[in-house]
C-alpha cells in the first residue's frame, strides 16, 4: 500500500504532470477569455447577472476588464512565462469563480450556463462548472508546488543571479 | 558564477541554487541593474506575448456595428424621440413575448422621450415565425401593426401550436377590421418579403444570436435585463443626449 502511494506521489510530482497541468490550466483561461473577447460583451454581462452577486453597475466594467485577465494570465501560463506569478494570478481567479459557483449552488440558482466559455457551444450547469472548478484548483495546487517549472520560457530566459 | 559562461553554467546554476542565493546576498547588491538582469528579459518577452495576444484578438474581433435602423420602421412613441429603444424579435420565440411587460413598463415610464422601433428577426427554428412577421408587416400596410403586434404575442400558443396558420392569421385581421382583400392579396403576392429581409439582413449584420434582442440607442441591453437595468441605460442615454 504505502509502495503505490509512494509510486503514485513520485508520478504525481514527475516535471511532466507539471507541464501538463499548466499547459491544461492555462489554456481553459486562455481559450474562456479570448471566446469571451470576441463576442458582445453584453453576453458576458448577461451570465454576471445570472450569479445575482454584484450590483448592476458593476457588470460592465467587470465583464470588460475580466476576459482580458483571463486570456492573458492564460497565455503566460501556456507559454511559462512569468510563472509562478501567472500561476498565482490563474488561482486567485479560479478561487473566486469557485466560490461565485457555490454560493449559486447554496442558494439554489441553477444556472443554465454558468457563462464561463461565451458561446463556444458547450454550455455547463454551475454544477459541472463547480466540479470541474475543484480539478482545476487541484492543478493549480500542483503547480504552486513547483519551483522551477520545465519547458517554460522562464527557463530560457531568466539569467543566473550575477 | 557569471552570465555568459553557456548553457553547462546556466545549467549548474539551477541545481546549486541556494548556494548561489547566498553568495547572491553576499555579492554588492547592484540595484535596478541586476534585477533587470535576473527577470527583465522576461518581463519583456511577456510584454510581447501579451501584446500579440491582444493584436489576436481584437483582430479576431468583429467591429460592434451601427445600429441603422431606417425611419419606415414600425414604431411606437413619439417620432423624434429623444432615446430609441430597437427590438430585434420574432413573434414565435418565447422569450420575445415573455419581454413584452418588461418594453411596456419602461415604454410608459418614459411617454415623451423614448420611441421603439420594431425589426423582424425570425429564427428559422420557429416555423411559423417568418409567416407571422409577414402578416403583422402586410398590418403594417394597413396602420395596424402594433394592435396585429400585440395579437400575434398575446395568443402566441394558439398558432404556434403547429397547423395551417394562414386562416388563423386572416381571423386576428378581420377582428381588428383590417381590408380583408388588401391584407390576403399582400399575405399572398409576397410584397412584405424584401422588407423583411432587409430585416434580417440588419440583424444578421450585428451578429444577433438570440431573440429577443434590445438597444438603447447603439448600446446592447444584456440578456435577461430587467425593466430596471433598461431605465438605468435610458437614463444615461438622455444624460448623454442633453
Amino acid at each position: 500500500m504505502t509502495a503505490i502511494a509512494r509510486r503514485a506521489l513520485t508520478l504525481l510530482l514527475h516535471p511532466a504532470v507539471a507541464v501538463a497541468a499548466r499547459v491544461i490550466l492555462g489554456g481553459v483561461f486562455a481559450v474562456s477569455g479570448t471566446v469571451k473577447l470576441i463576442e458582445p460583451v453584453e453576453n458576458f454581462m448577461a451570465a454576471i447577472h445570472a450569479y445575482d452577486l454584484l450590483p448592476v453597475w458593476m457588470e460592465r466594467p467587470l465583464a470588460v476588464t475580466l476576459p482580458w485577465v483571463e486570456m492573458g494570465s492564460g497565455v503566460l501560463l501556456v507559454l511559462g512565462l512569468l510563472t509562478r506569478a501567472s500561476v498565482m494570478i490563474v488561482a486567485l481567479q479560479l478561487a473566486v469563480f469557485t466560490v461565485a459557483l457555490g454560493s449559486t449552488l447554496l442558494r439554489g440558482i441553477s444556472l443554465e450556463d454558468c457563462g464561463c466559455f461565451g458561446a463556444l457551444g458547450f454550455k455547463e450547469s454551475n454544477t459541472v462548472a463547480f466540479v470541474r472548478n475543484l480539478v482545476l484548483l487541484a492543478l493549480a495546487a500542483r503547480l504552486g508546488m513547483e519551483r522551477a517549472p520545465s519547458w517554460a520560457l522562464d527557463r530560457w530566459l531568466q539569467r543566473p543571479p550575477l | 558564477m557569471r552570465y555568459g559562461e553557456g548553457k553547462m553554467g546556466r545549467a549548474s546554476s539551477r541545481k546549486h541554487s541556494r548556494h548561489e542565493e547566498t553568495a547572491a546576498t553576499a555579492a554588492p547588491v547592484r540595484g535596478g541593474r541586476s534585477w533587470f538582469r535576473r527577470f527583465g528579459l522576461q518581463w519583456l518577452a511577456a510584454v510581447v506575448v501579451i501584446g500579440l495576444a491582444v493584436g489576436l484578438v481584437l483582430w479576431l474581433r468583429p467591429l460592434p456595428p451601427k445600429v441603422v435602423i431606417p425611419s419606415a420602421r414600425p414604431f411606437r412613441g413619439p417620432a423624434a424621440a429623444a432615446v430609441v429603444i430597437t427590438e430585434f424579435s420574432d413573434f414565435q420565440c418565447p422569450s420575445c413575448r415573455a419581454v413584452e411587460p418588461t418594453i411596456k413598463e419602461v415604454l410608459a415610464a418614459y411617454p415623451t422621450q423614448v420611441k421603439l422601433v420594431y425589426v423582424n428577426y425570425p429564427l428559422p427554428m420557429h416555423q411559423f415565425a417568418e409567416k407571422a412577421a409577414v402578416a403583422a408587416l402586410c398590418a403594417n400596410e394597413q396602420g395596424k401593426f402594433w394592435d396585429y403586434h400585440d395579437r400575434l404575442f398575446e395568443h402566441q400558443t394558439e398558432w404556434a401550436a403547429g397547423g395551417d396558420v394562414r386562416p388563423i392569421f386572416d381571423g386576428y385581421a378581420g377582428e381588428l377590421g383590417l381590408d380583408h382583400a388588401r391584407f390576403d392579396a399582400c399575405v399572398a403576392d409576397g410584397r412584405m418579403l424584401p422588407e423583411l429581409r432587409a430585416d434580417i439582413a440588419r440583424g444578421t449584420a450585428l451578429k444577433i444570436d438570440g431573440t429577443p434582442t434590445l438597444y438603447v440607442n447603439e448600446r446592447r441591453v444584456a440578456v435577461g435585463a430587467a425593466a430596471a437595468d433598461i431605465t438605468a441605460m435610458i437614463d444615461e442615454a438622455l444624460r448623454a443626449a442633453s
